[in-house]
């Protein structure tokens, strides 16, 4: 591959980790889905003797669990699949420029007739790229498997739910961007948007428990990845354009912290 | 024509520690400008102001005629630049990594750096992880020369080089000097700079303490003449001579410490029958050891 931009380079740091991501996310997609076939009918009693504190814990709500749509729904987009995705981006964003500046690569790359706005977009495009490819394999694996295991869900719900968390994948990508960009260091900025991550995850959740939480849901980029259930309804805009505004927030302030701050 | 690099007090404060306090100097187009001074004297830290990496606290710096920052890209196209702490992507080639930074340079052409590489004797098809520090060193003075900058920033080039590979090196830079460039060659070592540098600046706990031609520096250098008479002389004989600092005799052979002119001595010698003399190159050391101030000053 012929390195001619930093959005190339990207790509190619990060070829065989994508193999690997890719590959796991599926053989975890088909063992998911092989088993149900056996476990259909027990599904529905199951899930009905779970404590309400534990089905909110994966996000979800009684009714309608014994469908397929249910199943895919608690064992995969509930906490498997944005987390999956959500940690390829943290690992990957954490590299990108406060990984770089730990192995001192930075100062050779910002050395370099490049902008470190074009720089960070670039790596952050390539990101986004790489994260498409994991996504696109799990959904494509997705599909082939609900068909061969007998799930009955339309493959318009299935491309909805999957573009819900890969959005949700490229907002927590652009949080660890600004952390790697605000604090230059590689493990502080994937702690960050790790707890970010949980902190968002468990405002979803504690919030279809808790009451006095419920109106700090709308608060929670968990919520704007899942609360309008995806995988049954579709995509809805003003989900998906909370997850794109925040992001487009993040990587604009992630921009101005990298092009200011002294590379020391 | 605008100096390649012009600095007016400028100053650098991380914190309490002021890395860089009120340094001035310029560089011209064509001249290589050594600047030396211990490690932690604020040589990087000018360097990477130079280079947009850092911002200056106070002062100013122009090169090339723009403000670094403002210049940015278009700027940075025109340097050549060597990082002191040198750390390249390990895991691509030298040609891969010299394939990357031309592109981003807007340029496919790597003839003039597969030349530089092979006068320099590095192979460009291993990973860069796998060479030696020394190799390492050489793909990093690769990038900064292949594409003939008007302004060549190297920090500390020549650490790990070997000698051939450190001769090679000085000819390169000279080629580039006479060819317009602007040098500016940092090391903490005066004996890998002495004899490139057109002027020395030096730098001692975040000031410049002189810059002046190296010949006015190599003028107040101690040299050691030794002469071998014909027959025995005495020491006394060469006693008080303008320049001479220290004389050694052993029999027929007599070693002066001379500071600049050795007139007097040779004079004084005429006298006697001389079957040979030695000169030896101007230990600069010394000079440079009496701007550096006393160990203690170094900072850590």
């Amino acid at each position: 591959m012929l390195l001619r931009s930093v959005f190339v380079k990207t790509i190619h740091d990060r070829r065989h980790g994508l193999l690997w991501w890719s590959v796991g996310v599926g053989l975890l997609t088909i063992a998911t889905l092989s088993v149900w076939p056996s476990v259909r009918d027990e599904y529905q009693k199951l899930i009905e003797n779970y404590p309400e504190a534990l089905l909110a814990l994966f996000g979800i709500e009684r009714g309608g669990l014994g469908s397929a749509a249910g199943y895919v729904q608690v064992e995969l987009f509930s906490l498997m699949i944005p987390l999956l995705l959500i940690g390829y981006m943290i690992a990957a964003g954490s590299a990108a420029t406060a990984g770089e500046q730990e192995a001192g690569t930075l100062e050779f790359l910002l050395a370099q007739p490049v902008s470190r706005r074009r720089v960070l977009l670039e790596k952050y495009v390539g990101l986004c790229t790489a994260l498409a490819v994991i996504s696109v394999a799990f959904v494509a694996v997705l599909i082939i498997s609900t068909r061969v295991f007998a799930l009955d869900i339309g493959i318009p719900n299935l491309l909805a739910a999957t573009a819900s968390a890969y959005m949700l994948g490229l907002l927590f990508g652009a949080v660890t961007l600004l952390a790697g960009c605000i604090t230059g260091h590689r493990a502080l900025a994937a702690g960050i948007a790790s707890a970010a991550a949980v902190a968002g995850y468990l405002l979803s959740t504690l919030a279809t428990l808790v009451e006095g939480l419920k109106r700090f849901r709308p608060l929670s980029p968990f919520w704007w990845y899942s609360g309008h259930d995806p995988l049954r309804s579709g995509l809805e805009p003003l989900h998906v354009g909370l997850l794109l505004l925040a992001t487009a927030i993040c990587i604009t302030a992630a921009v101005v912290a990298f092009d200011r701050r002294d590379l020391a | 024509m605008a100096s390649a690099i012009r600095c007016e007090d400028l100053s650098k404060s991380f914190g309490a520690l002021r890395a860089v306090e009120g340094v001035s100097f310029s560089v011209e187009p064509g001249e290589i400008v050594g600047f030396l001074g211990p490690n932690g004297a604020g040589k990087t830290t000018t360097i990477r102001m130079l280079l947009d990496l850092i911002r200056p606290s106070r002062g100013s710096v122009e090169v090339l005629g723009a403000n670094p920052r403002r210049g940015g890209a278009a700027l940075r196209r025109r340097i050549g630049y060597v990082p002191g702490d040198l750390a390249l992507y390990n895991r691509l080639t030298g040609r891969q990594l010299l394939e990357f930074v031309s592109a981003l340079r807007g340029n496919h052409d790597l003839t003039a750096a597969e030349l530089i590489a092979e006068q320099l004797g590095v192979s460009l098809e291993r990973p860069i992880g796998m060479l030696s520090r020394g190799n390492r060193q050489k793909i990093g003075v690769v990038q900064a020369l292949a594409h003939a900058p008007e302004l060549l920033v190297l920090d500390e080039p020549t650490s790990g080089l070997d000698p051939v590979a450190q001769r090679t090196f000085r000819s390169l830079v000279r080629d580039a000097a006479a060819r317009g460039t602007a040098v500016l060659l940092s090391s903490h070592v005066l004996g890998e700079v002495q004899r490139v540098v057109d002027r020395v600046a030096i730098l001692r706990a975040g000031r410049l303490v002189t810059i002046e031609p190296m010949r006015d520096l190599e003028a107040k250098a101690l040299r050691v003449v030794e002469i071998r008479f014909g027959g025995p002389v005495a020491a006394e004989q060469f006693a008080h001579l303008a320049g001479v600092r220290s004389i050694e005799v052993e029999g027929d052979l007599l070693r002066a410490s001379v500071a600049g002119s050795a007139d007097a001595l040779i004079k004084a010698a005429s006298r006697f029958t001389v079957d040979s003399i030695a000169g030896h190159e101007a230990d600069l050391e010394d000079v440079f050891l009496t701007f550096y101030g006393e160990p203690a000053h170094a900072p850590a």
